[in-house]
């Protein structure tokens, strides 16, 4: 089996995304959980990291494509996928440090595009398919899993009025741990999907792989554990502003915010309608701020991640482009970039380090939510 | 440019449901839980009730993660 060192290069940085993706993501799940004290910090992140990695073998379905169609995949090269990975890695750490839930596979898709329109023109990206994957579901999964989680709630607390809130409190903090778990398998399932797909077809172009192969058990593996070891670490910065920054979440707001993400997410899979995770999830917290009575959404958060999200594809893509174009001129190129991200990532690691977010604090209210806004 | 208008509404219908559905279900078995402590009021009806509710719950969970493994 010989392997060319862009492929290596390849498979590393897609197991690194799959890491940002998981501690990314985590908040997705398990934010809710932990602002409500239905789930200790620590407990929480174990569980979802857990069925994240068992979510990766649960699913039968491979990943076929890298891109779902939004970039012409046979004018793709491994130093495109590069690229593509190197954006999406460096966005996901960028709005990372600023606490803000956005989606992976935006970024994703965004560095892919990038990459690709640099590397093999405008023509190699499918626009029409980028407005039905990309904007449209990102406008959509929000909206719907507001409504419901806003029904959700509102009924939630009308129907639980005259029981006693000890008794009520109780009970939907035990209820959260089902449901928190449950957005967690249906997680696990799709995104860990995402780094096999790339990495087996990275293998399949480099011919190690016969064409058509399902991901060997190593890569299967590999990606689990990646997955798994990010959601582990805990995004905590996106954790404490999903849990705490848009609104105050009581355990009826928690349960009725997931039990609504994890409906919406099953639903939308099982359609084929593809939803954004992350927008669904935010999506329902916030419902679940506007379905109690008095509670107080804090706008200039949800506006906040709402400039994020829009900024996503574009921003990743800009990276994306400049990584493949670099990676393109060959071996020396590879090497420059990665060793640009991985100077970057640093920065970044080094910048959080100033204003440390873990699993101790983070329940604390954050300073920009109850200054700003 | 081409919306998948009725994929969309299949997805918000159910979802509304199914997630709406099993807060609904959940809440009624608390509120049911929470009887059983009022004086003059049946304590295994409502015990049944909360069980009936739990119960539903569970199934409802349960062909979610169905769903998932079987896709």
């Amino acid at each position: 089996m010989d392997v060319s060192l862009i492929v290596i290069v390849v498979i590393v940085t897609a197991l690194a995304f799959d890491f940002t993706n998981g501690f990314h993501d985590t908040a997705n799940a398990m934010a809710t959980s932990i602002a409500t004290g239905a789930l200790k910090p620590k407990i929480a992140v174990t569980i979802s990291a857990v069925l994240n990695l068992g979510g990766a073998f649960l699913s039968i379905e491979v990943a076929k494509t890298i891109s779902g169609g939004i970039v012409d995949e046979s004018r793709i090269s491994p130093a495109v996928i590069f690229g593509g990975l190197v954006g999406a890695i460096i966005w996901n750490l960028a709005t990372w440090l600023l606490g803000l839930p956005s989606s992976s596979s935006h970024a994703l898709f965004g560095g892919l595009i990038g990459a690709t329109w640099v590397a093999s023109g405008s023509g190699a990206v499918h626009f029409s398919t980028v407005v039905e994957k990309v904007l449209i579901p990102a406008v959509a999964s929000p909206i719907i899993a507001g409504v419901v989680a806003t029904i959700a709630t509102y009924l939630a607390y009308k129907l639980t009025t005259r029981t006693n809130p000890d008794t009520r409190t109780a009970g939907f903090r035990a209820g959260q741990v089902v449901s928190a778990s449950l957005v967690s398998l249906a997680h696990g399932t799709n995104d860990a999907q995402k780094t096999m797909g790339i990495i087996t077809l990275t293998l399949i172009t480099a011919g190690s792989l016969a064409p058509g192969s399902q991901p060997p058990l190593w890569v299967i593996l590999a990606a689990g554990t990646a997955i798994a070891l990010g959601t582990y670490l805990g995004g905590w910065r996106i954790i404490r502003t999903m849990g705490k920054g848009i609104t105050d979440i009581e355990t009826p707001q928690g349960f009725s915010a997931e039990a609504s993400a994890a409906a919406v997410i099953l639903t939308s899979s099982h359609v084929g309608f593809a939803l954004s995770t992350t927008h669904v999830c935010s999506g329902g917290v916030i419902g679940s701020g506007i379905g109690k009575r008095l509670a107080e959404v804090r706008w200039g958060t949800a506006g906040r991640m709402a400039i994020a999200w829009l900024l996503t594809l574009p921003a990743a893509a800009i990276v994306g482009a400049l990584a493949g174009e670099i990676a393109s001129q060959g071996t020396l190129g590879t090497v420059v970039v990665a060793i640009v991200a991985v100077a970057i990532a640093g920065g970044i690691y080094a910048a959080s380090r100033r204003n440390p977010i873990n699993a101790e604090n983070v329940n604390e209210v954050p300073a920009l939510a109850t200054t700003g806004s | 440019m081409h919306i998948n208008w009725s994929g969309l509404g299949e997805v918000f219908a159910i979802a509304l449901a199914a997630g709406v559905g099993l807060v609904v279900l959940f809440s009624l078995g608390i509120a049911a839980l929470g009887r059983r402590n009022n004086e003059g009021e049946a304590t295994a009806v409502n015990t049944a009730v909360a069980g009936v509710c739990f119960l539903a719950c569970v199934a409802l969970v349960g062909y979610g993660i169905y769903l998932v493994v079987a896709k």
